[in-house]
C-alpha cells in the first residue's frame, strides 16, 4: 500500500486548486441551442434538465439526444448549472460522480471553447448545447436554433 | 485440508477462472463491433478517475479497530490509519456506437485480496436502445444498495465514508454477470427496473487475527436480484432484493468442523450440528432494501433501511437503517446521521452435561470450554451496534472536496461483526462489553 500512498501524494501535488470556481461573472441569459435539421424548435426547462442530467436521451420528437458540454471549471458552466437546477455545481459534479463511476451514464462531453461548441452542433443533428450573448440570426446561419433561454431566477 | 486462501493464489486455468471466460466472451463481442464501428481501436477512450486520502487514528484504541468494510485487514488498518479510507479508481469507458459501449473500473484500496483480478470492479458491455432498454453482460458493481455501486467514490457523497452499520458487512462489491435494465417515464418522472444475475466472490477479514482461518474466502453463485428506482425531481427512491447463495465452506468453517469432530467421540454428540449451523456452504442469504435521497433546495435527506436474513445462524441476519441530514451553504455542507444494525442471531445450543456419575465425566471442563468457543464463534460476525454521526464538507475547488467527520458508536455485548477486537487469543472468548468509542476522520477527495 506505500505505492498507493505515493502515488496518491504525487496525484494530489499536481493538482492546484481551481481559480475559476466559484466566479461571479454575470452571463444574463443562456442559449439553449441545437442543430437546425433536428426538428426541434422549442424545450421546456424540464426537458433541457433531463438531457443535461442524463435522465434522458433523446428530443421532445423521439430523436436521439445528446449533451455537450463546457469546460469544468469555466463559469459559464457552474452558472448554467445552478441556475438550471437550483443546485450547487458541486452537487451536481458530485451527481455525476455518482452515475459515472457506478457505470450508469456518462457526463455530457466537455468542450473546450465556444467556437468548437457552435462547430458541433452545427455539424451534428443530434447534439445540444448552451452558450450565452449569441446572436440568434447569426446563430441560424450556422444551421443552429435556440430551442430554450434560461433565465436567471 | 485445502487451504482456501493459499488455493486462491494457485495458478488459474482457463476452465475454472471465470472471470477470464468472460473477458474472453467480451473480448470477441467487442472485436465484432469494433469491427462495425467506424472508429479505430485506439480513438475517444475516455479515461477518468477518483481518489480519496483519508486519514483516521486507528490505534485510538487498544481493544477495538474501527473498519470501513469486513474486506479490510483489521491489523493492517490499525497499524496504518491511512489505510482506511484512501483509495484510487481509474475508469475508461469507449463509446463503440450511439447504443454500444464499454466501461472498465480498476480500484486500488486496502483488502484482504489485493490481486489485479480482484481490484477490477467494472468490465462490461452494454446496448442502449433509444426506447429505454438496456443489457449489460461482464462484471459490474452492485447496485442493491443506495450506495453501494459507488461507495469507493468519496467525492460522489457528502458523507466520509458510508454508514458502517448499513454497509460494512456487504462482503461484495462487483459480480460477473448479466444485467438488463428497463427506464420509461416523461420529464418529470423516471422509472427504471433492473434485474441480475451472476456469480460473486470476495475474502474477508473476520475478527482480528491473520491466520489462515481468519481469512475467509467466500464464494456465492448464483445471485441474483431486481430492483426499481423512482427520480422525480429531487426525489428518488430505490427499493431492491437480492439472493445469494455460497457454494463453499470457508476456511474457518472447515477448521471448525474438523475441531468438534473430536467432541463428538467424548458423548457430545450435537457439536456435529453446531458446526453444520455454522457451515454456509449451499446456503442462501436475501437482503432487501429500500432507500431515499431527497434534495430540495439545499437541504439534503437521505436514508435506507435494510433486511438481511440467511437460512442458518452462520450468515447474516438482521436489519439495519441510517437517516441523514444536511444543508448547503454554498461551499459548505454540514451534516449529521444516525446508523443503526440489529442483528437477529443467537447461539441456539445448551452446553452439554453429562449424568451424574457418567465415566466420561472427567471431560466435563473440556466440553463447557468447548461451549464457550462455540457460542463466542458468532459474536465475530454479529453486528448490534449504533452510530451518531457529525461532519462537514467543503467543496474548495471544482472536483475537489475536503470531509470532516466524527463518528461516536456504541457496540453491544459481543458484537465484533464490524469492529474487531485486538483482545482476542486463538482458542479463547473475547468478552466485549458493551462500550461507546469515538473516531473523527478527514479525508481529501477528488475526481479527475
Amino acid at each position: 500500500m506505500n505505492h498507493i500512498k505515493v502515488l496518491l501524494t504525487l496525484i494530489l501535488i499536481s493538482y492546484v486548486p481551481s481559480s475559476v470556481l466559484y466566479a461571479s461573472d454575470n452571463f444574463g441569459a443562456i442559449q439553449v441551442i441545437v442543430n437546425a435539421n433536428s426538428d426541434v424548435t422549442s424545450m421546456t426547462k424540464k426537458h433541457v434538465m433531463a438531457v443535461f442530467l442524463g435522465r434522458s436521451r433523446t428530443f421532445p420528437n423521439g430523436k436521439p439526444a445528446k449533451a455537450l458540454d463546457n469546460k469544468m471549471g469555466s463559469s459559464i458552466r457552474e452558472y448554467f448549472f445552478e441556475t438550471l437546477t437550483g443546485k450547487s455545481i458541486s452537487d451536481i459534479d458530485a451527481y455525476w460522480a455518482r452515475l459515472r463511476y457506478s457505470g450508469r451514464a456518462s457526463p455530457p462531453k466537455e468542450i473546450d471553447n465556444i467556437d468548437e461548441i457552435l462547430t458541433e452542433v452545427s455539424q451534428n443533428v443530434g447534439v445540444m448545447a448552451y452558450v450565452s450573448g449569441q446572436n440568434p440570426e447569426e446563430l441560424s446561419k450556422q444551421g443552429i436554433v435556440v430551442v430554450y433561454t434560461l433565465e436567471a431566477n | 485440508m485445502e487451504d482456501r486462501i493459499f488455493a486462491r493464489h494457485s495458478v488459474p486455468t482457463f476452465r475454472n477462472c471465470y472471470f477470464l471466460q468472460v473477458v474472453s466472451f467480451l473480448s470477441l463481442l467487442f472485436s465484432h463491433s469494433l469491427a462495425l464501428a467506424s472508429d479505430s481501436l485506439l480513438n475517444d477512450w475516455e479515461l477518468t478517475g477518483f481518489g480519496t486520502l483519508g486519514y483516521t487514528d486507528t490505534s485510538k484504541y487498544d481493544d477495538l479497530v474501527i473498519k470501513r468494510n469486513i474486506t479490510q485487514r483489521s491489523k493492517k488498518i490499525e497499524n496504518d490509519g491511512w489505510l482506511l479510507d484512501s483509495s484510487l479508481g481509474l475508469q475508461v469507458r469507449k463509446e463503440l456506437e450511439l447504443e454500444w459501449d464499454v466501461v472498465g473500473q480498476f480500484v486500488a484500496k486496502e483488502k484482504v485480496n489485493n490481486s489485479l483480478e480482484n481490484s477490477i470492479e467494472m468490465a462490461f458491455l452494454r446496448y442502449r436502445s433509444n426506447d429505454g432498454w438496456s443489457f449489460q453482460l461482464g462484471r459490474m458493481v452492485l447496485d442493491t444498495f443506495l450506495l453501494s455501486d459507488h461507495r469507493d467514490v468519496g467525492y460522489s457523497y457528502h458523507t466520509v465514508r458510508p454508514q458502517a452499520e448499513f454497509y460494512a458487512w456487504i462482503p461484495f462489491s462487483h459480480y460477473d454477470g448479466f444485467k438488463t435494465s428497463i427506464e420509461f417515464g416523461d420529464f418529470d418522472n423516471l422509472v427504471r427496473f433492473e434485474a441480475f444475475a451472476g456469480k460473486t466472490k470476495a475474502t474477508v477479514n473476520i475478527g482480528y487475527l491473520d491466520t489462515p482461518t481468519s481469512y475467509n474466502y467466500v464464494k456465492a453463485a448464483p445471485i441474483i436480484g431486481t430492483g426499481i428506482t423512482w427520480e422525480t425531481g429531487d426525489f428518488t427512491l430505490r427499493a431492491s432484493i437480492a439472493r445469494f447463495r455460497f457454494t463453499q465452506n470457508t476456511a474457518a468453517n472447515k477448521d471448525l468442523y474438523e475441531s468438534v469432530i473430536q467432541l463428538e467421540q467424548l458423548g457430545w454428540a450435537e457439536s456435529r450440528e453446531i458446526a453444520d449451523a455454522y457451515a454456509i456452504e449451499g446456503r442462501r442469504v436475501t437482503y432487501s432494501s429500500i432507500g431515499f435521497h431527497w434534495t430540495p433546495s439545499h437541504w439534503l435527506f437521505q436514508g435506507e433501511v435494510s433486511d438481511v436474513e440467511g437460512e442458518n445462524f452462520g450468515n447474516y441476519d438482521g436489519q439495519r437503517a441510517y437517516l441523514q441530514i444536511g444543508y448547503r451553504f454554498g461551499e459548505w455542507l454540514p451534516h449529521m446521521g444516525y446508523s443503526y444494525s440489529r442483528d437477529e442471531r443467537d447461539f441456539p445450543f445448551d452446553r452439554f452435561v453429562y449424568p451424574d456419575g457418567h465415566p466420561a465425566s472427567i471431560y466435563q471442563p473440556v466440553l463447557d470450554g468447548a461451549h464457550v468457543l462455540l457460542s463466542d464463534n458468532l459474536s465475530s460476525a454479529i453486528m448490534d451496534q449504533r452510530s451518531f454521526t457529525l461532519g462537514v464538507r467543503w467543496d474548495f475547488a471544482s472536483q475537489k472536496a475536503l470531509k470532516l467527520q466524527c463518528d461516536f458508536a456504541t457496540i453491544d455485548d459481543n458484537s465484533l461483526g464490524i469492529y474487531s477486537t485486538p483482545d482476542t487469543i486463538d482458542g479463547e472468548k473475547r468478552n466485549w462489553e458493551k462500550a461507546s468509542r469515538s473516531w473523527c476522520s478527514t479525508t481529501f477527495d477528488w475526481v479527475f
